[in-house]
């Protein structure tokens, strides 16, 4: 999916979400994901400290792209878009269910959800979504744990460090769901295993 | 007289009604999954159940994520730990530096750096009030893990040597081979539907 805001203009909403089309295409081919995070736990609570994950891809992976569906919202405009021309839709690859409550099960793949509030502009919370989830996934393919826990009188305290550093190839974004209630975007993203 | 008696009636139904309606209502906390209490068990595979909150749902899911993959990290430790210990009771040398090598090289590699493909199994994700509550069950297979101790042990030929002999050894590198045969297999199954889908396009 390729997104943009509504401009004054239409060719110039549709030129950014070419843009942003292509960009996330790379993504879905190749994404090079690094970073750390640092948590604190006091007894049952576990609270983020911070850190920083990092995604990158390589403009030179998409060879060719094709433009599938164009849509305009009220203040928005999103592509629809593949690396080669698709003649027959595939099934999804999860039967329904509530996935953003509960992850899909399915043989050989893993999934991830991302999720982000609503933003100013929509288009910051689906791509904020679709990193989150893609960072969530890099997490469950290979993740570096430094892990110190001290048990005393008071409880149990500790701290942990994750790290990761994955490359992604194929990662698919396979469910989007708007709860509006709560005002958040959820993403579902999936990647097969190979090895 | 009854005028009175309908009006004192009357208040006492209304303060009856503005008395209920102001009561607190009672907040209904959602039970936890029925996996969260027993996590499944299967001698491939670990697993580690968490339960987090936030505001935040991403951060949420993100805490009890993180809080599992501790758990699957420790008991990793324990696991590489009873392996080594059983190489040890065969061998019956514990003060030999080359095993005790083995030990630190193996548990600190397994537990202070990598955690392959633990992958989330279940999730659900509750809301209380303001917060996001997610419950998370993890999964962790043996596998990679026995085949990397494996690896570590024919690195070192004296070792090796020795242990080969023992029914722990024999046991892990079955085991080690079974993987290696059913990933293959896998990946034959995998390449067979790639082909399959490729035709279709």
């Amino acid at each position: 999916m390729g997104y943009s805001p509504r401009y004054a203009y239409d060719s110039s909403s549709i030129k950014e979400a070419v843009k942003n089309l292509k960009q996330n295409l790379c993504y879905t081919i190749y994404t090079e994901i690094k970073g750390i995070e640092v948590y604190i736990r006091e007894n049952k609570l576990v609270a983020y400290m911070g850190g920083k994950i990092e995604e990158v891809t390589d403009s030179t992976v998409l060879n060719n792209f094709y433009i599938l569906d164009t849509a305009f919202t009220k203040d928005m405009v999103i592509l629809l878009g593949a690396t080669g021309r698709v003649e027959n839709w595939a099934d999804s690859l999860f039967e329904g269910g509530k996935w953003w409550e509960s992850l899909p099960v399915k043989k050989n793949y893993i999934f991830a959800v991302g999720s982000a509030p609503f933003y100013a502009y929509e288009k910051n919370s689906w791509l904020s979504a679709e990193k989150r989830a893609r960072i969530s996934l890099a997490k469950q393919v290979l993740t570096y744990i430094k892990s110190l826990k001290k048990f005393g009188p008071t409880g149990i305290r500790g701290v942990t460090v994750e790290s990761t550093h994955v490359i992604l190839r194929g990662a698919q974004i396979l469910g989007r769901y708007i709860n509006y209630e709560d005002k958040i975007v959820n993403v579902l993203i999936g990647i097969p295993l190979k090895k | 007289m009854k005028v009175l008696k309908i009006i004192g009636v009357g208040v006492f139904i209304f303060t009856g009604i503005f008395y209920f309606s102001c009561a607190p209502a009672t907040k209904v906390v959602p039970q936890p999954p029925d996996w969260y209490p027993n996590p499944p068990q299967d001698p491939n595979f670990l697993f580690a159940v968490a339960t987090a909150t936030s505001r935040d749902l991403q951060l949420a899911s993100e805490k009890a994520k993180q809080d599992c993959r501790v758990d699957l990290a420790s008991q990793l430790e324990a696991n590489v730990s009873g392996l080594i210990k059983k190489f040890d009771e065969e061998v019956g040398r514990t003060e030999d530096s080359e095993l005790l090598g083995l030990y630190t090289q193996v548990s600190k590699t397994v537990v202070d750096q990598t955690l392959v493909g633990a992958r989330v199994k279940k999730l659900k994700v509750y809301k209380e009030g303001d917060l996001y509550r997610v419950y998370v069950l993890m999964e962790l297979p043996l596998g990679f893990m026995k085949e990397m101790l494996l690896n570590q042990v024919k690195k070192q030929e004296a070792l090796y040597t020795r242990f080969r002999a023992s029914q722990a050894f024999r046991e892990l590198e079955k085991e080690v081979q079974e993987l290696r045969k059913m990933r293959k297999e896998e990946e034959m199954k995998y390449m067979e539907f790639e082909k399959k889908e490729g035709g279709g396009e």
